[in-house]
């Protein structure tokens, strides 16, 4: 891949493959024996022990629960199945029909008969039959990618402070 | 394919995020890099080899997290580069002080040896993954991570309460 001449000592193989425990007996004990022969190396292998005991005590860490939620969301924003955006341009189309009739009917001067209005009726009912369903889909999809508490944005707090009157001799005095 | 998706997510999410962690040193910052991470491999799952799906998320995580720490103010990230985050990995390994005072020498590396030492040392992926993962020779990943762990051994020393 790549020209890279640099290569490891045996002593410096030997604590490297120490810290990823692939030694054998027989390594373990030329590592013990270099040591023991040279103060330099032995005073490496301790702080290698200790190295390795730090390794095994650092805990394994696990993603945040919300992040797994994000990551599926990703399948579902992306078009794996019809998206809310499909869903609210369905129910757009929908309810442009009414409004549609409404128009063409405008140009002549004669009232609509009685089956046009239980027709406009029934496409004003399948319409809201769509945006029910749309609000829906979008209370799931703000559920799912922004948590419960966007579904009811409007707090306590927020009627508290919008119920208050607003005292304008302090403004003034500012 | 979608079924795929959900695999990779419950297999691989803990390892990208954690890496993203130590590289980031910001929790939320992290789960953003993730989830780019994962809606890169999302819109390319039809050209990645399924073999090669880990190497190729692990990839893009990391150059993710190298893209916002480009993106941060110098000086933030010369400040951070000692810190230790509150309520952040650190915070998490202190069941163990020498734990603690490692994830603190980790943190203090450069790449490539910090991603060397997380990929290799703490999540113990094999020689042949991390190689991939960082574009380096299996000598390569040898004779660094060799240089990482001497620097982790001698700041340990330094940084022993």
């Amino acid at each position: 891949m790549n020209e890279f001449d640099e290569k490891l000592s045996d002593w410096e193989l030997l604590l490297n493959q120490f810290l990823d425990q692939e030694l054998d007996a027989a390594g373990i004990s030329e590592l013990e024996r270099q040591a023991a022969e040279d103060a330099d190396k032995a005073g490496e292998l301790a702080q290698a022990l200790q190295l390795r005991d730090a390794l095994g005590a650092m805990p394994r860490l696990s993603a945040p629960r919300a992040l797994r939620r994000k990551l599926v969301a990703v399948e579902d924003a992306a078009g794996a199945r019809p998206g809310l955006g499909a869903w609210l341009w369905r129910a757009a189309a929908v309810a442009c029909i009414p409004l549609l009739l409404i128009v063409v009917n405008s140009g002549g001067p004669a009232a609509p008969s009685d089956a046009e209005i239980r027709r406009g009726q029934q496409d004003l009912a399948i319409a809201f039959g769509y945006l029910n369903k749309a609000g829906r889909k979008t209370n799931i999809e703000l559920g799912r990618t922004l948590g419960e508490a966007m579904l009811e944005p409007i707090g306590r707090n927020t009627l508290r402070s919008i119920s208050l009157e607003i005292n304008l001799e302090k403004e003034y005095l500012l | 394919m979608s079924k795929n998706y959900r695999q990779w997510v419950a297999q691989y999410q803990d390892e990208a995020w954690s890496l993203a962690r130590f590289l980031l040193k910001d929790g939320s910052e992290a789960e953003d890099a993730t989830q780019e991470a994962f809606t890169s491999l999302w819109r390319h799952r039809e050209a990645i080899a399924e073999e090669s799906v880990k190497a190729w998320l692990m990839k893009a995580t990391r150059n993710e997290c190298f893209d916002r720490l480009r993106r941060r103010r110098p000086q933030t990230e010369l400040q951070e580069s000692h810190s230790v985050e509150e309520g952040g990995p650190m915070t998490v390994l202190q069941q163990g002080q020498l734990a603690t005072t490692l994830a603190r020498a980790i943190a203090s590396l450069g790449e490539p040896y910090r991603s060397l030492v997380v990929l290799r040392d703490v999540q113990q992926q094999s020689y042949e993954a991390v190689s991939e993962t960082l574009n380096l020779s299996l000598s390569q990943v040898k004779v660094y991570l060799y240089r990482a762990r001497k620097q982790l051994r001698e700041q340990l020393v330094e940084l022993k309460p």
